[in-house]
């Protein structure tokens, strides 16, 4: 890029536009500040202690190889996330910026939150990639970053497509999403770890609003270059081998796992909220922009 | 020259596209059940009835492709129906197939999803095989 770029031509603050209180991702900003300020270091884990002593290995192996998951998944979604932010930045879209600035905070604090149940509750300090399959490998390991990182030399509105689709509809929306909810139903009703799910809850509802603006930036790309529909529907299948094998690997053949997990729960929730999700994006397809907001705005 | 989607000759000519993928042959080596994709009637794009066809699928093979019975319907293990535009959108590449089929529009009316999902590059590749065939269109969605 070149260097004339690097340079502003004015404040959007400073002119009478302000900061545009009525957008979108602006009022997922102030949501933000509201609900996203929790402390992983303040969870109490005491109990969890104790009740990881008396789960079974094949119980505690679970566990570890979900967190496994998490924590790599998160650590991935908070080094991938700026190249992103960057074209975000450099399209001057200063509102969809500052909730960027809590969206990336609120992962880093994800992946220390999975990080410190190793180590205070797990006391694993081992190589925990050997849960990584081969599925999972090629979503984190490769397609993520790659999608995100692609943004560096491309900011087409069909990369931020393929990007979008990769973090926001696949690895949060279906992968995270539906990881973390059937964890906290099989912790809820065994009425085990409640410092571990008590963190689990507060995540989940930090991660409705990244998919919430995942939503709102596929909705908007549509809007203006109606073509990028197409680019959505290709990744997607794309992706999908990928993301459907890294649930089935995670089941090894199985209908339910050691802790009860059942893979038909898997999928029918996966389903659900992909189902939602899906259909405020079409909405786009043939509608402005400020027409959707109302429809988003109802979805958080 | 081509054929009606749902057509007795259209699913014979899937049948042979089907037979022709390599990679369907790899993705579907182990699925071992028929199953029956169904267009539902819709007078107004000139469907008066529901039309089915007929997969019979078994390890990689297809051994046969035809219009679907209502006999075939009650014993296939594996019914996946949506109504006609979802169907040509699919068809004609617009709507990605695993995503439809997430998103309900169109909907696994028999058989498990759980077993389903272990087959999405198949089902990917089912319908590759069927994009690849010269289809006529219902009227209304041509």
């Amino acid at each position: 890029m070149a260097s004339a770029m690097y340079r502003h031509d004015g404040f959007q603050s400073t002119t009478h536009e302000g900061l545009r209180q009525n957008l979108f991702p602006m009022r997922l900003y102030h949501k933000a500040k509201k609900l996203g300020t929790w402390d992983p270091c303040s969870l109490d884990f005491g109990k969890d202690q104790e009740d990881w002593k008396k789960f079974s290995p094949e119980e505690q192996e679970t566990f570890i190889r979900l967190c496994s998951l998490f924590v790599a998944g998160e650590e991935s979604v908070t080094r991938d996330l700026l190249p992103l932010m960057m074209v975000i930045s450099q399209e001057g879209r200063v509102e969809e910026e500052m909730f960027l600035t809590t969206f990336l905070w609120e992962e880093a604090k994800h992946t220390e939150f999975f990080r410190r149940f190793l180590d205070e509750v797990v006391k694993d300090t081992s190589d925990l990639s050997r849960f990584h399959s081969p599925h999972y490998r090629t979503v984190f390991y490769e397609e993520l970053p790659k999608a995100m990182f692609a943004l560096l030399s491309d900011p087409s509105p069909e990369a931020m497509a393929r990007a979008a689709v990769t973090y926001h509809m696949i690895v949060e929306g279906v992968l995270a999403e539906t990881g973390y909810q059937a964890f906290f139903d099989v912790i809820e009703a065994r009425n085990v770890t409640p410092g571990l799910k008590e963190g689990i809850g507060l995540l989940k509802r930090d991660e409705s609003r990244h998919i919430a603006w995942g939503v709102y930036l596929l909705s908007r790309l549509i809007a203006e270059h109606p073509s990028v529909w197409d680019v959505i529907q290709e990744r997607m299948g794309e992706l999908w081998p990928h993301a459907i094998g890294v649930v089935n690997e995670l089941f090894e053949g199985k209908p339910t796992n050691a802790l009860g997990q059942s893979l038909d729960d898997f999928i029918h929730y996966a389903q659900e909220q992909f189902a939602t999700r899906m259909d405020r994006i079409e909405l786009a397809r043939n509608k402005s922009l400020s027409s959707i907001e109302q429809v988003l705005e109802e979805g958080v | 020259m081509g054929y009606e989607i749902f057509s007795d000759e259209w699913a014979r000519h899937w049948g042979e596209q089907v037979k022709q993928n390599m990679a369907y042959r790899t993705a579907a080596a182990s699925w071992e059940w028929p199953l029956v994709l169904l267009i539902e009637r819709d007078p107004s794009v000139g469907i008066t009835e529901d039309r089915g066809v007929y997969l019979d699928l078994y390890h990689g093979e297809c051994r046969e492709a035809r219009a679907a019975t209502k006999h075939d319907i009650e014993q296939v293990p594996f019914v996946i129906q949506g109504d006609a535009y979802t169907w040509v959108e699919v068809l004609r590449g617009k709507l990605e197939a695993i995503s439809t089929i997430m998103r309900g529009k169109l909907r696994l009316t028999k058989g498990n999803m759980s077993t389903l999902a272990g087959y999405v590059l198949a089902a990917q590749e089912l319908v590759k095989s069927a994009q690849g065939l010269e289809s006529v269109y219902p009227e209304g969605l041509a």
